[in-house]
């Protein structure tokens, strides 16, 4: 279908695009998400503020205390091929080729994944099927396709970018309307299908801010899928260590789960079991147990419930093997 | 066979390989003409519901619209397979009968314009009770989609021979099994693309999408109540097919329908997602098949019960269910046989042919049932299949005539495959990770006799300075079709494949053909361009004997020159040759005339299964090596090796190319494709969501082909890729057998399915 | 209300009158008649709409027509030098990378920006970059093999 008709404008500055925000209006940086909803009329905004003739938020800058700080601007392709994300956190150039498929990498932006609507195998049908449909919880309505009896949305974050930069520390500037705000990403997200995240019309992601890693960590990001392309993920899993290198204990340990419920999930019962403790396969099995009994994945995506539910412990698994690959001496 | 071709047997680059690599091939969707209109398709939102009233009003008074027109602006013509059963309007006429048939069509400015009328039309419907289940549908108190059909059966196929049931008595081994086939897409990227142009003296000009332009030409002409004279179709490049677009459909109709109305050429072209809610699929079936054996491995017999998910349409479903059913019979000896096969009518989008037509769903249950019986018998899957082999100049007691065959070389050829392989396997590595070897067989028509219009013609036209026109009725819809002509025409006439050029099909001067499907074009087509050159070239070899002062007979035509037998310095260059012919005396005009069709078969009858299907079949033996994620239940395909007999290929990268594309598209269909339905609706109607292999699932390929010749192919050609789609789907499931010892009898086999299973079996 | 925008496409700017909801890619088959650019899906998932923007692979059925002034944008129609087919475009006709052609111009342009940017892929990187583009009926073999083919006869 074609897109339904809007202003467009573009601005230069940050305050100019809030400055433009009406009530139906939409921030557009890589189109990926939102064109595409647009088409499904899923989503009609009667303005589109292009961010992409700001400079501000193309940048990657370093320094030893913030680390790494990402304009949200900055495409997938480009975070993939910055040398100072090379340099200073290679893993999550590593993430980037499991994200869509090349032409969409090179498209799509990092903030654009962190603000990726929540998706659902009802609510994301053309609109022609969706007609005889009474609209869901998400689309305004009062009901949930998913959970019959549900009174709140199920649709899924489906961004692969979250649980990797939550996993790392990573905290993300607001800048409103009247004030910025510094926050962890992980309070970034809303824990509601129907708005993933906290931002308000008039609020924009200005700023990604990934911490200095210690030396002594490790990092891994598992997306399970059914293709080795195109594909968003069944179910995402980001972990990361921090390992005492004399006694191998571990100092701090992050689980999240991606893509088995409307936010990212921490998966913090994980980090008290793991501080001050060995890695073995039974203390693995264990994290990974308590970790399946925070994912409810629900019928709204390609694959069922049980077969994500049940790779939640396998993914886990998988990611801290990897995670401790740097330590593989110790 | 003469030697030392110059076009046959070349790897040559196809015909129209550059104006594809710059863009430049026209598509329909790439047409356009001067004031031309921009036409939508409104569509039922409901599976099943009686129309009441349609109020276009609004619709037709918003600015840029030029015209709406229904059902109710239509003769009432039905289409169908078999053309006394039509049973599918272009535009609905009282009733709808699954979500995405077509209601209305609109014709206005722009596209966008179109799109918004839609919105605007207000259709009362009265629900009906919607059937979607196959099973449930043959209830005898089901809502029928058609009244005329009790039960929902849409067509019954009851093919048997021999003595069933006291075969299975004689057996020292006898397995029932139950198969469960998904629904699954054709997947050509074009979507469906029409442009019509009516003009005031009546005429009507078309260029659409299709495979079979012809299927379009005769129905256009019954839809529209006109005479063929005033119908012209004309072919523009094709973007895929594989069955899908045989027919004429709703958006090639209503083209043609506003166009009248409006005065104006109105151009329709689809969405992808319409395609994938609202046009056609592979049939889905239910198959429990007994299959008895001797305990030598001697088949023995096999009784089969089908059940094919036909939609809300016959289509071309007859011939589906009867393929289904007759080609139990290959490509194995079997002395009894009974197969019984229901195609059901459901309130979802109709089935039709599909690459493999058919075949696909019946082999995949009796290849890997096969290998079952091996396992449990003890005996291996490749000598139980050398065992019952049919050859060369049998006849299957349904009266297939088998000629030219190398089906035992493939298995052979197969067997050194699989050993080979098990030896270069890697030793030790993830030991969650399990691979496995497997098999699967086929023998395929090669351009079926069914009743109605079978000949293909062609005519070549000679050019003064030794160029060559070559025009068929058939469409090349990607295969490399024009190619092989064109390679045909150039060897029979002595001149290189540059110095011919070929014409697509004008229905105002093509001869007329039944188009691409069947693996027939290489075959039935490219032996009328051969009679087609012949005839150009006998014409020429009189000219040729004046001037050579030679007998007629003895004139050979090679490499651009023409020469006396034996004596090759006695000659002309061909360019020479023609300028004489047309240039002296009174002039010939040199235009070559051919019409082919296999002859002396017994035509096929769909609903006893018996008759001969073809001149001559193909067979072929597929080996996959998989393996298995234990931990994750994902299979992956690593190596395939395609063992085929396809006679002598025209054109061995084309052939190569046809059966590349068969074998990924067949990892798609084993491992992840899938339509899903809820209630009726779509519910993966994209590319995202309706998972086809991308270029990160392509496997080395490894190809071979059985040194056969066959004599009545062209130059020994037949069939290559559509027949060995049949078997790469079994060989995958026989894989994933022999790697985890399970047997999966329903495919897509998905992870879950995997793990689910491998559960199931540590339990026991 | 529409907007005058002056596009680059291969090397030559067009004055085009557009809608601001109009995609590059139907600005480009229907205004400017450069119908090289196939629709295939229009959802971004299936390639075949492809063009290279200032020397990357993008969609331009996901791309306001409105956005791509002032970029360098090339078609498959600006591939072709002096009446001549690139390096690519002969290699995927002469290994056998195209059948129905639907795809071809979409895989060409991948093809084409993955190897400016890595002239000499290994397998694993072509069918990776060529990922994004659906094909159904070579099944990518003879695609990648041409690629695989460019990249040594490319003088870089």
């Amino acid at each position: 279908m074609s897109l339904p008709k809007f202003e467009f404008v573009a601005p230069k500055t940050v305050a100019g695009a809030i400055s433009l925000q009406k009530d139906n209006a939409k921030f557009i940086a890589g189109g990926t998400d939102l064109l595409v909803a647009m088409k499904r009329r899923i989503s009609s905004p009667s303005v589109i503020i292009d961010l992409n003739k700001i400079s501000n938020l193309k940048r990657i800058k370093w320094n030893k205390k913030d680390g790494l700080r990402i304009g949200p601007l900055i495409t997938l392709t480009q975070l993939k091929e910055n040398p100072l994300v090379g340099k200073h956190l290679p893993g999550l150039s590593q993430i980037v080729p499991l994200i869509s498929a090349p032409q969409l990498q090179n498209m799509g932006t990092i903030g654009g994944n962190l603000c990726l609507d929540a998706r659902c195998y009802y609510y994301n049908q053309p609109v022609f099927l969706k007609k005889k449909r009474e609209p869901c919880l998400k689309a305004g309505g009062q009901v949930c396709h998913v959970v019959k009896s549900g009174n709140r949305c199920h649709a899924v974050y489906s961004g692969d970018m979250a649980a990797p930069l939550m996993a790392l520390g990573t905290r993300v500037k607001i800048t409103g309307y009247s004030k910025t705000k510094e926050l962890a990403l992980r309070k970034f997200f809303s824990g509601s299908g129907i708005k993933p995240n906290i931002l308000k019309s008039d609020e924009l992601l200005t700023d990604i801010i990934v911490p200095p890693q210690p030396e002594s960590s490790g990092f891994s990001y598992r997306k399970l899928r059914l293709r080795d392309t195109l594909d968003f993920p069944l179910l995402g899993v980001a972990v990361f260590i921090d390992l005492d290198e004399k006694d191998g204990r571990c100092k701090d340990f992050c689980l999240i789960l991606s893509a088995v419920g409307p936010s990212p999930v921490v998966v913090e019962a994980a980090t008290k079991m793991m501080r001050g403790k060995r890695m073995t396969p039974k203390l693995m099995d264990r994290v990974a147990r308590e970790a399946q009994k925070k994912a409810h994945p629900v019928d709204n995506a390609a694959s069922s419930p049980g077969y994500r539910r049940e790779m939640v412990r396998v993914l886990i698994k998988k990611a801290i093997r990897e995670a401790l690959i740097p330590f593989s001496k110790v | 066979m003469e030697d030392g071709y110059v076009n046959i047997g070349k790897r040559l680059p196809r015909v129209d390989g550059i104006i594809k690599a710059t863009g430049e091939a026209k598509y329909a969707a790439d047409l356009s003409m001067p004031g031309m209109l921009h036409g939508k398709i409104l569509r039922s939102p409901y599976p099943h519901a009686r129309i009441i009233n349609i109020d276009a009003d609004k619709a037709k008074r918003l600015p840029g619209v030029r015209a709406v027109v229904t059902g109710n602006d239509t003769i009432g013509f039905k289409a169908g397979g078999i053309s006394a059963r039509g049973d599918e309007p272009y535009l609905a006429l009282e009733k709808v009968r699954f979500i995405g048939d077509g209601v209305a069509a609109v014709a206005a400015i722009d596209e966008e314009t179109a799109e918004e009328a839609l919105e605007l039309i207000e259709v009362e419907y009265q629900e009906l009770p919607a059937v979607v289940d196959p099973v449930a549908a043959m209830n005898e108190d089901s809502p029928l989609v058609h009244e005329h059909a009790p039960r929902n059966i849409s067509y019954k196929t009851d093919l048997s021979y021999g003595d069933v049931d006291k075969a299975f008595k004689k057996c020292d081994y006898v397995r029932e099994d139950h198969f469960e086939t998904a629904s699954i897409r054709h997947g050509f990227i074009e979507p469906h693309a029409a442009l019509a142009s009516w003009d005031l003296s009546g005429k009507l000009s078309f260029w659409g999408s299709k495979q079979s332009p012809y299927f379009t030409y005769r129905n256009m002409a019954k839809a529209l109540g006109i005479t063929l004279s005033r119908i012209r179709i004309v072919q523009p490049f094709i973007g895929g097919g594989f069955g899908g677009k045989n027919e004429m459909f709703d958006v090639d109709f209503s083209s043609a329908l506003l166009s009248r109305k409006t005065g104006k050429p109105v151009r329709i072209v689809v969405s992808q997602e319409e395609v994938l809610f609202a046009y056609r699929q592979r049939h889905p079936t239910i198959i429990d098949i007994k299959t008895g054996l001797k305990k030598d491995g001697t088949i023995m017999a096999v009784d089969a019960h089908i059940i094919a998910d036909g939609g809300a349409y016959l289509s071309i479903g007859a011939m589906s269910l009867y393929l289904m059913c007759s080609f139990l019979c290959l490509p194995y000896r079997l002395p009894n046989m009974r197969a019984r096969g229901y195609r059901v009518y459901t309130n979802t989008q109709p089935s039709c042919a599909m690459r493999g037509h058919g075949v696909p769903q019946s082999r995949f249950a009796a290849e890997v049932q096969l290998d079952m019986a091996a396992g449990e018998m003890g005996l291996d899957p490749m000598e139980i299949r050398l065992k019952n082999a049919l050859g060369p100049h049998e006849t299957t007691p349904n009266g297939f005539v088998i000629t030219s065959c190398g089906f035992e070389e493939s298995i052979i050829e197969g067997k050194k495959v699989i050993e080979k392989w098990r030896k270069d396997r890697p030793k030790d590595g993830d030991p969650n990770i399990k691979r496995g070897i497997g098999v699967g067989c086929y023998g395929f028509v090669v351009g079926p006799r069914v009743a109605g219009h079978n000949t293909a013609g062609a005519v070549i036209k000679v050019h003064e300075d030794g160029g060559v026109s070559l025009m068929t009725g058939s469409t090349d819809s990607g295969q490399g079709s024009d190619t092989a002509l064109s390679q045909i025409a150039a060897e029979v006439l002595g001149v290189r494949l540059e110095d011919v050029r070929y014409g697509m099909v004008d229905s105002d001067i093509t001869p007329v053909d039944p188009g691409t499907y069947g693996s027939r074009v290489t075959f039935i087509t490219g032996n009328a361009v051969r009679v087609a050159a012949e005839d150009v070239k006998n014409q020429l070899a009189e000219v040729a004997a004046k001037t050579l002062e030679a007998n007629p007979r003895d004139i050979r035509f090679k490499d651009r020159r023409v020469y006396v037998a034996g004596s090759p310095e006695r000659g002309i260059s061909f360019p020479r040759l023609v300028k004489i012919a047309q240039y002296s005396g009174a002039g010939k005009t040199l235009l070559g005339r051919g019409y082919w069709a296999p002859e002396g078969l017994k035509v096929v009858n769909l609903e006893t299964g018996r008759g001969n299907m073809s001149a001559t079949y193909s067979f072929g033996t597929q080996v996959s090596e998989v393996e298995v994620n234990t931990e994750t239940g994902r299979s992956k395909v690593i190596r395939m090796a395609m063992l085929h007999d396809c006679g002598t290929p025209i054109n061995e990268m084309a052939m190569e190319g046809q059966l590349e594309g068969s074998a990924i598209g067949g990892i798609g269909h084993t491992l992840t494709e899938e339509i899903i339905r809820k209630d009726g609706r779509t519910m993966n109607p994209s590319f995202l969501e309706y998972r086809m292999p991308t270029a990160l699932d392509a496997c080395n390929v490894e190809i071979l082909h059985t040194d056969t010749y066959d004599d009545v192919g062209p130059f020994g050609a037949k069939e290559s890729g559509e027949g060995i789609q049949v078997s790469v789907v079994p060989s995958i499931v026989n894989a994933i057998y022999d790697a985890v010892g399970i047997p999966f009898k329903k495919i897509p086999i998905t992870p879950l399915m995997v793990l689910d299973a491998l559960k199931d079996k540590s339990g026991k | 209300m529409k907007e005058l925008i002056i596009l680059t496409i291969n090397g030559i700017e067009h004055g085009v009158l557009v809608e601001t909801h109009w995609t590059l890619l139907d600005v480009l088959r229907d205004k400017i008649g450069m119908t090289g650019t196939k629709k295939g899906c229009d959802n971004g998932e299936c390639g075949a709409c492809t063009v290279i923007i200032d020397g990357e692979a993008v969609l331009s059925c996901l791309i306001l027509a409105i956005q791509a002034q002032g970029k360098d944008i090339l078609t498959i129609e600006g591939v072709s030098q002096d009446g001549k087919p690139d390096t690519v475009q002969d290699a995927f006709v002469k290994y056998g990378g195209i059948q129905c052609g639907f795809c071809t111009p979409g895989m060409i342009m991948a093809s084409r920006a993955l190897l400016n940017k890595i002239p000499h892929p290994s397998t694993e990187e072509i069918k990776r970059g060529l990922s994004g583009n659906l094909c159904r009926c070579t099944g990518y073999v003879k695609i990648i093999e041409a690629v695989e083919n460019a990249s040594t006869t490319e003088i870089t």
